[in-house]
């Protein structure tokens, strides 16, 4: 995943109003990563997550000029990735079931010695309440901060923070025979 | 839990490698979104294009109008006013002024004889004053004497009506009088014209 900068941000932004297509690549590689991992929590398959994150992205290509307007693409991006897995599948409880049916965590692309390790987190994650498990995603794998993630999921700053201090010490306990 | 059991869970788990999306998704996201951007600029070009368009023709229109405005007022512009703007004071202004031109024309003498109607002053500046509100050429006063004879020929019809003063609170305003205006009109549309009179004034009255 590689990692840019509110000015970096602001400039390929810039560079996308501008019709410049390799603009729209930079941002993928930035961004595509998270927002997929997070689509993958609230939809029922990777077919529909890979289709959302498509939509997702397309959505910069349709505010034309406006995309400029943009402070935060990363938030930006999550949110509106919300928004249309929100739309495929009505209410948030409704998805609740599919967070078992998906692989979140990559045992294919791990090494063996990895793999139980990958599987132990995937199965730990799956078991975790969907609220604490986004917050634990952002927080671990993509450096959110708490203010981002509380943008992007419309709670407070608090119950962020909380969702992911429980979250992190329910996967503690899940996985804590391997810890240390 | 404490902040060094956190810190170090944390680097465990991000030791594991979540899933990334197929290469697959981002080559269709790419095709995709170059079809919408070629489309997006398509549809910009266009717009342009039309609003260039409707631009040029509200233009044309405004110079036509301008020219016509001009040519049908037969005045020149103040500075300051568009020619347009003129013929619509000039069309608001055509309603007032066929009331005062009625009304001036019809001012009973003291004898109350068609004659005397006939030959009373047409007052100064009389073509200029009398045919611009109607955006007429000026006609000559002996047109416009004819005019008012038929004018007075058509007041007559309304003059078995009764006692207009009375009907007015002891004013009298009897050229203004609903049933003299009604004859009047009546006396106009049922063909009655006066060769030499300037079509527009009998063109005038008809739609009064």
């Amino acid at each position: 995943m590689r990692t840019v900068g509110p000015a970096e941000d602001r400039h390929l932004l810039a560079a996308l109003a501008g019709g410049d297509l390799s603009a729209l690549h930079s941002l993928y590689q930035a961004y595509a990563h998270t927002v997929y991992q997070m689509l993958l929590l609230h939809t029922a398959s990777r077919e529909d997550a890979e289709d959302l994150l498509q939509e997702t992205f397309l959505s910069l290509v349709d505010r034309g000029r406006r995309v400029t307007g943009i402070r935060n693409v990363r938030a930006y991006l999550l949110k509106v990735a919300l928004n249309k897995a929100g739309q495929l599948y009505g209410r948030r409880s409704s998805m609740r079931v599919s967070v078992h049916n998906i692989s979140l965590a990559d045992t294919d692309a791990t090494l063996p010695h990895d793999r139980m390790e990958a599987l132990r987190v995937q199965r730990a994650l799956e078991q975790l309440p969907l609220e604490q498990a986004e917050v634990v995603v952002l927080k671990v794998w993509h450096d959110c901060t708490f203010a981002e993630i509380a943008e992007v999921l419309d709670i407070p700053m608090n119950t962020a923070a909380s969702r992911y201090r429980y979250g992190l010490e329910k996967l503690q306990r899940m996985l804590g025979d391997d810890d240390g | 839990m404490m902040m060094d059991d956190m810190k170090r869970f944390e680097q465990r788990l991000r030791a594991v490698s979540l899933r990334e999306p197929s290469e697959a998704t981002a080559a269709q996201l790419f095709g995709r979104a170059a079809l919408r951007m070629r489309s997006q600029r398509l549809w910009r070009g266009m717009t342009v294009t039309l609003v260039a368009a409707a631009g040029l023709l509200l233009m044309i229109n405004v110079l036509v109008g301008e020219f016509y405005a001009q040519r049908i007022a037969g005045l020149s512009t103040p500075p300051g006013m568009s020619g347009r703007l003129q013929t619509r004071l000039i069309f608001a202004e055509n309603l007032r002024a066929r009331k005062r031109f009625i009304s001036k024309s019809l001012q009973p003498n003291a004898d109350d004889t068609g004659d005397a109607y006939a030959q009373a002053p047409l007052g100064g500046g009389t073509e200029e004053r009398l045919c611009k509100p109607f955006r007429m050429k000026p006609i000559s006063i002996e047109a416009l004497r004819a005019h008012k004879r038929l004018l007075i020929d058509a007041l007559e019809l309304d003059s078995a009506g009764g006692n207009t003063k009375k009907r007015n609170h002891g004013k009298d305003q009897s050229s203004l009088h609903p049933l003299g205006l009604h004859n009047l009109r009546a006396a106009v549309e049922s063909g009655l014209r006066v060769p030499g009179v300037h079509h527009n004034l009998v063109f005038g009255l008809r739609r009064w």
